[in-house]
């Protein structure tokens, strides 16, 4: 980082380098969502951010499907955390980063199928910090199955989708 | 006051066609979803290549729901013979034995692995059924009345670490 003044003496600061970090989580392991948090396989990423730019956003695209073992529909509540040490003890919900998605939850054979993308701007981080998502579903009776369907091209056929992480300086 | 004097994102590519585009509807047999396209040859040393895709889709031609079977194609010559990348085919859509008419907003962010020299990238899919079809980009306003096309919207670039 360079930092230089304008001709009205302002402080005129210079970045670098915009930091992105992608990750691809190639060919995740189907994950059955209970009513305890699971941290999303692939959700994880870690930022350097620099002492001035420490606004972050955090964008992961995953794939939620109706597990039929379980039932007809789901219904998921899902969370950014953030944490200095790997998530080992420092473990911390983002205020704010957050969201339900769920099936049609009255019409019992409205099966949905869906991508979902998690997109959020985090202030406040500066240094090192790791996130990741975590979820867990409303009751036992609303379970999804995460990056595994179990259709495709109107027959039985079982694909696997790769999440994709993106976390970049904004 | 601050500038972002350097990017790793490089070599932005855009398409959006507006005003030629025309409403499609997907049924059974795969074809490529119209105004997806795009060619591309990534940056020198890229690490990945980001394609991002975002449309909506209304339940039309049927009522019951729509069921989408999508995958990213690629084509390194120019068109002629397409392949897909296995780990993008994605299964989205809501169904019901009544009419529920969902409309769906869909956006995609695939990671894709570089490759040399220019090729063709774009989304294809089909429905499940007969009884699942859809189509891409219309809109209603008000009560049966029918919007413009709305077209997808596409974006491609390099990643350099």
């Amino acid at each position: 980082m360079s930092t230089r003044f304008n001709i009205f003496g302002e402080v005129m600061t210079f970045i670098n380098q915009k930091k992105i970090k992608i990750f691809k989580g190639e060919n995740p392991t189907k994950q059955l969502i209970d009513d305890n948090y699971t941290e999303i396989s692939g959700s994880r990423g870690e930022i350097l951010t620099s002492n001035v730019v420490n606004k972050i956003s955090y964008k992961f695209i995953y794939n939620i499907q109706l597990d039929y073992n379980t039932g007809n529909k789901w219904f998921l509540h899902v969370k950014l955390q953030k944490s200095n040490d790997n998530f080992n003890s420092n473990i911390n919900d983002v205020q704010g980063a957050s969201y339900n998605i769920s099936s049609n939850m009255v019409a019992v054979t409205d099966h949905r199928y869906s991508l979902s993308t998690a997109f959020f701007i985090i202030d406040g981080l500066d240094g090192t910090h790791q996130l990741r998502l975590v979820c867990r579903a409303y009751s036992n009776s609303n379970k999804p199955q995460l990056h595994e369907s179990d259709y495709f091209d109107g027959v039985a056929d079982t694909n696997v989708f790769d999440t994709s992480l993106i976390i970049r300086e904004v | 006051m601050t500038y972002l004097k350097e990017t790793k994102t490089l070599k932005n590519e855009f398409v959006v066609d507006s005003s030629n585009y025309s409403l499609q509807v997907i049924s059974t047999t795969l074809v490529k979803y119209n105004g997806t396209e795009i060619t591309y040859t990534p940056e020198d040393g890229a690490t990945n290549v980001v394609y991002e895709v975002n449309f909506a889709i209304s339940p039309y031609p049927d009522a019951q729901g729509s069921y989408l079977s999508t995958r990213v194609q690629y084509s390194d010559d120019n068109g002629s013979n397409w392949s897909t990348i296995n780990e993008t085919k994605v299964m989205e859509g809501t169904y019901s034995s009544a009419s529920d008419y969902d409309w769906i907003n869909l956006s995609y962010t695939f990671i894709l692995s570089p490759w040399s020299g220019e090729r063709k990238i774009r989304l294809a899919g089909r429905s499940f059924n007969t009884s699942s079809e859809f189509t891409i980009g219309r809109q209603h306003y008000i009560t049966n009345q029918v919007g413009d096309p709305a077209c997808p919207h596409v974006s491609i670039f390099s990643v350099k670490s």
